[in-house]
Order: C-alpha cells, then sequence, then structure tokens
C-alpha cells in the first residue's frame, strides 16, 4: 500500500525516495479546511509554553495524535527543516506543517494562528497584568510549569532520536555535532554543517567499503 | 526613526534565531540592550522571564514585549513583523525550490544529512532550556516525573496537561 500524505495535503517533495514524484491528494479523506487549521495551529500558540522547542511535543500530539493529519515520517522530515534553518523553530514549523495540510493558503493559516496568541497574551500582561507575575503562587506555578517544559523538551528529543538515530553513521555525527558545539560554543548552525559534511564522509566511506566487501547493498534509508 | 530602527533590529533577530533558544537570548540582549539600550540590564531579565512564561515562541514574545516597552502597540506590532518576517521569506523560499528542484538526489541526501545535527540542537535545548528553567532538585524531579509520563503514556495524556499539572504542584512546592 503506499502511503499516502495522511490527512489529504500536500506533502513538500523531499526526496527521490519518497513514494511519488511530486505532492498529491489522497482523494479519501478530505483536507482540513484553511480554517480548521487556522484554528489548530492558535491552539497549539495559546497552550505552549517554554518556546519552540517544547512546542514540537504539542504540535505532534495535536496533529498526529489527536487529529491524525500527519505521518511520523513527514513530522520528522519537517521537523529538519524548521530547525536546521534560520528562524524561531515554532514559526518555521507552523508554516511547514501549515502548507503541508493545505498548501500555501494553510501555511499562511498557521504562522498567523501561532503568532496571533504570543502577540495578545504578552500585549495584555505589558500594558495591565505585569504586577500580577510578582505573586509567589504565580511564580510558584510557573516554575512548576517550567521544569515540567524540560520534560516535554527530553521527551521531543527522545522521539526523534528513536526515529532519526538508525545506525553507526547517523550515531557518530549526532555525538559529533552536539558535542563540538557544547565544548566549543560556537554558533550552533555548526552542528547542522558538521552533521551533513560527517554523513556525506562516512556514507561515502561505507560505499567504497562495501564495493569491497560486496555488501554495498545499504537498507534504503528514508 | 525609532519604528524603523526597530524593524531593523528585529529582522536582525529574526535571522540570527536559531537552534531553539539557544542564541536568540544572547543576540536581543546584544540588539537591544547592548546596541539600542532600549532596555537596562534588569529590565531584559524581566522580558525574558516573561517570555518563557507565556505562551508562544520565546523569540516573538521578546518582541512583541520590547516593542511596547519603545514604541506602545504600534511599536509591539513592527518589532513582531520584523521578527517573524524574515522566517516566512526563508520558508517560502525552501519550498518554492524544494517544488522546483522536484526534490532531486541532493535534497533527499542532505535531508538525510542534516538530522543528527538537528537532533544534536534538540538535545542540547534540553540542557540550556534546564539551566534557565530549572532552580533546585525539585525541578528536576519534575522535569523527569513529566519526561517519565509521556513516555509511558504514550500519546494518551495531552502534554499540555502535564504541564499545567505540574504548575499546579509547583504552586504547594515553590
Amino acid at each position: 500500500m503506499p502511503e499516502g500524505v495522511k490527512g489529504g495535503g500536500r506533502g513538500l517533495p523531499y526526496g527521490p525516495s519518497r513514494d511519488g514524484a511530486l505532492p498529491f491528494y489522497d482523494a479519501d479523506i478530505p483536507p482540513p479546511s484553511c480554517w480548521s487549521v487556522f484554528v489548530s495551529f492558535l491552539r497549539i500558540g495559546v497552550l505552549t509554553f517554554g518556546g519552540g522547542v517544547a512546542m514540537l511535543t504539542v504540535l505532534w500530539h495535536e496533529l498526529g495524535v489527536r487529529r491524525d493529519w500527519i505521518a511520523e515520517r513527514d513530522f520528522v522530515d519537517n521537523t529538519a527543516l524548521a530547525t536546521s534553518v534560520p528562524g524561531p523553530i515554532a514559526v518555521n514549523m507552523a508554516f511547514l506543517e501549515g502548507y503541508h495540510l493545505r498548501g500555501g493558503r494553510g501555511a499562511a493559516a498557521a504562522a498567523l494562528g501561532v503568532i496571533l496568541p504570543s502577540f495578545v497574551v504578552i500585549l495584555l500582561i505589558a500594558a495591565l497584568l505585569l504586577r500580577f507575575f510578582d505573586h509567589p503562587r504565580v511564580e510558584g506555578f510557573f516554575r512548576g510549569a517550567g521544569a515540567a517544559v524540560v520534560g516535554l523538551v527530553a521527551y521531543a528529543a527522545v522521539k526523534l532520536g528513536k526515529v532519526i538515530l538508525r545506525g553507526w553513521r547517523e550515531i557518530i555525527a549526532w555525538v559529533a555535532a552536539g558535542g563540538v558545539v557544547l565544548a566549543t560554543g560556537v554558533h550552533p548552525v555548526a552542528a547542522v554543517v558538521i552533521s551533513v559534511l560527517l554523513c556525506g564522509a562516512l556514507s561515502r566511506l561505507g560505499r567504497r567499503v562495501g564495493q569491497d566487501g560486496g555488501k554495498g547493498v545499504r537498507r534504503a534509508a528514508s | 526613526m525609532q519604528l524603523l530602527e526597530l524593524l531593523v533590529s528585529f529582522l536582525i533577530i529574526g535571522v540570527g534565531a536559531y537552534g531553539g533558544g539557544t542564541v536568540t537570548i544572547p543576540l536581543i540582549e546584544r540588539e537591544i540592550v547592548v546596541r539600542h539600550g532600549w532596555l537596562d540590564g534588569e529590565g531584559f531579565a524581566e522580558v525574558v522571564a516573561l517570555a518563557q512564561m507565556t505562551p508562544g515562541p520565546i523569540a516573538v514574545n521578546a518582541a512583541t514585549f520590547t516593542g511596547y516597552r519603545v514604541a506602545g502597540v504600534t511599536g509591539a506590532a513592527v518589532a513582531t513583523v520584523g521578527v517573524v518576517t524574515p522566517s516566512l521569506v526563508i520558508m517560502c523560499c525552501l519550498v518554492f525550490l524544494l517544488h522546483q528542484t522536484r526534490g532531486g538526489e541532493w535534497a533527499g541526501r542532505l535531508r538525510r544529512w542534516v538530522k543528527p545535527g538537528v537532533l544534536a540542537l534538540i538535545t542540547l535545548a534540553v540542557w540550556s532550556i534546564s539551566r534557565a528553567a530549572i532552580v533546585s532538585w525539585h525541578g528536576w524531579v519534575i522535569a523527569a516525573a513529566s519526561l517519565g509520563i509521556l513516555l509511558l503514556l504514550e500519546g494518551k495524556v495531552h502534554p499540555v496537561v502535564v504541564v499545567i499539572g505540574f504548575g499546579l504542584v509547583g504552586i504547594f512546592l515553590f
């Protein structure tokens, strides 16, 4: 069974190992309307504390588990793209997911949905409620919630790790990329650059070893 | 004139925001406190604390708040537009590029090869966020418990419920 793009939306043409060549529509499942994409992202925007990476866990729950709009594979691909380019991860991610679900208009709806709550809530707080945040009970709430957000981010890391770390090449690249950035404090973009260079080198090496040893056929990575 | 400076500053921040909060906050500090002096150190600490407590992306929160402080509601709107514009433009270009190349061979490889690096960024984000959010050992217990709950009840519990639940615990604990 060819795995369709869930939700009947437009998939991004990520690569040749994909099912078909280009985005296609699954006729069985009607795509979500732009309005419901907007409302979903509004919910996500209102509900997520702690920034973009914590939002990944909430996004997956809302779109992948609760609504069944996107397959895990596509979610991981979108996460990789959204994180490896500049810009707040939450905005990048909303754009890609929205595009995935409903094309250009979906992307606009999702991005607006995720930015609007942030803007409105901050304005309200800055204008009216600033003193309220000094209350010890409120501080206690946010300390507890903030610590739980660390768990959310760790969960996103574990979940992605299960999908991404499927061979020794990926594990080497992951450790090297993280280690260099942590040890030297260079700009985090170095992690992505190191990963690409190292994976490229290792897969070339692997192919050469494979040709000699007759084990050249690797499992088609997706 | 000030609005224009605000716009330019947040365009820069929007381009520089990378890897989930780790570089964003120092970058905002450099632009707003050091270069323009729109906020002092204390005001900036307040912005960071608020940006992390309130819903939404931290860079967007910080933009709205700083913009409001500098030039009222108009300032907030200008700064917010500034911080998201680079992101939206880059995404449009990327999607266009992906369609143009029809997902060629190199795109498939690149897509595989960036993933370990992205995972490294997210793993590092666990560390950098925990340094800001966790102040005592109670915090570590809560973080571990929230991770445990999410892993054990895989998909059955909404992550937001976990966060709010531990927030309520925090009222009595801290």
